[in-house]
């Protein structure tokens, strides 16, 4: 399985909290990275998360180990093919920076992540909860596809990306995916470059 | 505050009657820009796409025409782990009913709408939209998200008032250069519905598909 995006391997890990207000403060004054040839953060909220260490724990609303796979599958994937890493905390604690739900959502909603905690620096939120609606994703075909694109998508938004922002294919996508293909649960190389950027 | 915006459509019922345009002016468009800007941050979906005027009649409770006429705090759910999402109202007018009758005219329509902690809820009353606005809604007044959900419920909304929550492109205002929705990008709508029509032929496209041949 080929991933999508920079080998992680080959840069170095992130910047750190200090690197990421640097950032932030460059693209603040409009002076874009490289990659950057949409909004970076893109995501509604137009922030950041607050380092590259994405720490993350699965709530008490999770009961299935087939429903428990799929964000540490998403988790997994950001770690592996940008610079951000992942560290799962196990329990939930009021500094998870990724807090995942599995619940009933409604009208067609599959998947959300809402920037539940904002600290002093306006341009980052320091927590999301993210949650999967598992019947809803299970709809039509390929479910085991996309109950991870959806991981994924909104795992992206929660380090700012947005839909579409590459313009291309990727786990950013609305709805279900096109094809089992595995680009479709990975983050385009366009995306990449951002997350690598500010990160 | 945290905002897992609600739409309280607490309805001031005006007429029955589907599809009729109102002559409303396509003006402020200034405030329905800032408004939609506003009330997108910090809450991202991804959603089934509604793909045509016959699916979304086919998935919707309920769709309505109206206005807007007050926004304020909503419905926070908590669980075993702490505060999930909160919840803003908007308080609607409504014009017509497309479907959805069965609601009385005197029915309070509670609606909830995702949103987060970055919404400022004095910007989105400052720049509440004068546009008249299509609803697309589920009902959700039995709905819990996980087990052992709370419901903490703001003044005016308790365990009996009969809650709705919109579609993600479900929510379409009458914009001056043609329908603009609340909680998507034109880019994210399928190509079937809201992206190539005026406001009043999609309103039109919904009634024809309640009354299909």
């Amino acid at each position: 399985m080929k991933a999508t995006g920079n080998d992680p391997r080959a840069v170095s890990r992130g910047l750190g909290r200090g690197g990421i207000l640097v950032v932030t403060a460059i693209m603040a004054l409009g002076l874009a990275s490289p990659a950057a040839a949409d909004t970076f953060p893109g995501n509604y909220d137009l922030r950041l998360a607050d380092d590259a260490i994405q720490t993350y724990c699965l709530t008490s609303t999770f009961f299935l180990e087939e429903h428990k796979v799929v964000p540490e599958y998403a988790m997994y994937w950001l770690d592996q093919t940008t610079q951000m890493s992942d560290m799962s905390q196990g329990t939930c604690v009021n500094s998870t920076d990724a807090k995942w739900y599995d619940a009933n959502l409604p009208a067609g909603i599959r998947g959300e992540r809402v920037c539940i905690v904002v600290g002093d620096i306006p341009s980052v939120c320091d927590r999301s909860n993210i949650t999967l609606d598992f019947a809803e994703l299970d709809i039509g075909s390929l479910d085991w596809e996309d109950r991870r694109k959806t991981a994924c998508h909104e795992l992206g938004h929660s380090v700012g990306l947005n839909h579409h922002s590459s313009g291309a294919e990727g786990c950013m996508l609305s709805g279900e995916v096109p094809s089992a293909d595995v680009q479709w649960r990975r983050y385009t190389t366009h995306d990449v470059g951002h997350i690598n950027a500010a990160y | 505050m945290l905002t897992f915006v609600a739409a309280s459509l607490l309805v001031g019922y005006v007429v029955g009657g589907c599809g009729g345009g109102s002559g409303t002016s396509n003006l402020n468009s200034d405030n329905l820009d800032d408004f939609v800007a506003e009330i997108r941050r910090g809450a991202d979906v991804d959603y089934t796409p509604i793909k045509d005027a016959a699916d979304a009649v086919e998935r919707a409770d309920v769709i309505v025409v109206g206005t807007l006429t007050n926004v304020r705090d909503g419905i926070a759910i908590h669980g075993e782990d702490g505060l999930w999402n909160e919840m803003l109202t908007l308080e609607v007018s409504v014009e017509d009913v497309v479907i959805g009758r069965a609601l009385a005219p005197t029915d309070p329509i509670v609606v909830q709408v995702f949103s987060s902690a970055v919404v400022d809820v004095e910007a989105l009353r400052a720049s509440l939209p004068k546009e008249r606005v299509i609803l697309l809604l589920d009902e959700i007044t039995d709905w819990s998200p996980f087990a052992g959900a709370r419901f903490t419920y703001p003044d005016g909304i308790d365990g009996e008032t009969r809650l709705f929550t919109p579609f993600s492109d479900g929510v379409v205002f009458d914009g001056t250069e043609g329908p603009v929705n609340m909680l998507v990008d034109p880019a994210d709508l399928a190509d079937g519905w809201a992206g190539d029509s005026t406001f009043e032929v999609l309103i039109d496209r919904l009634v024809a598909a309640t009354h299909p041949n």
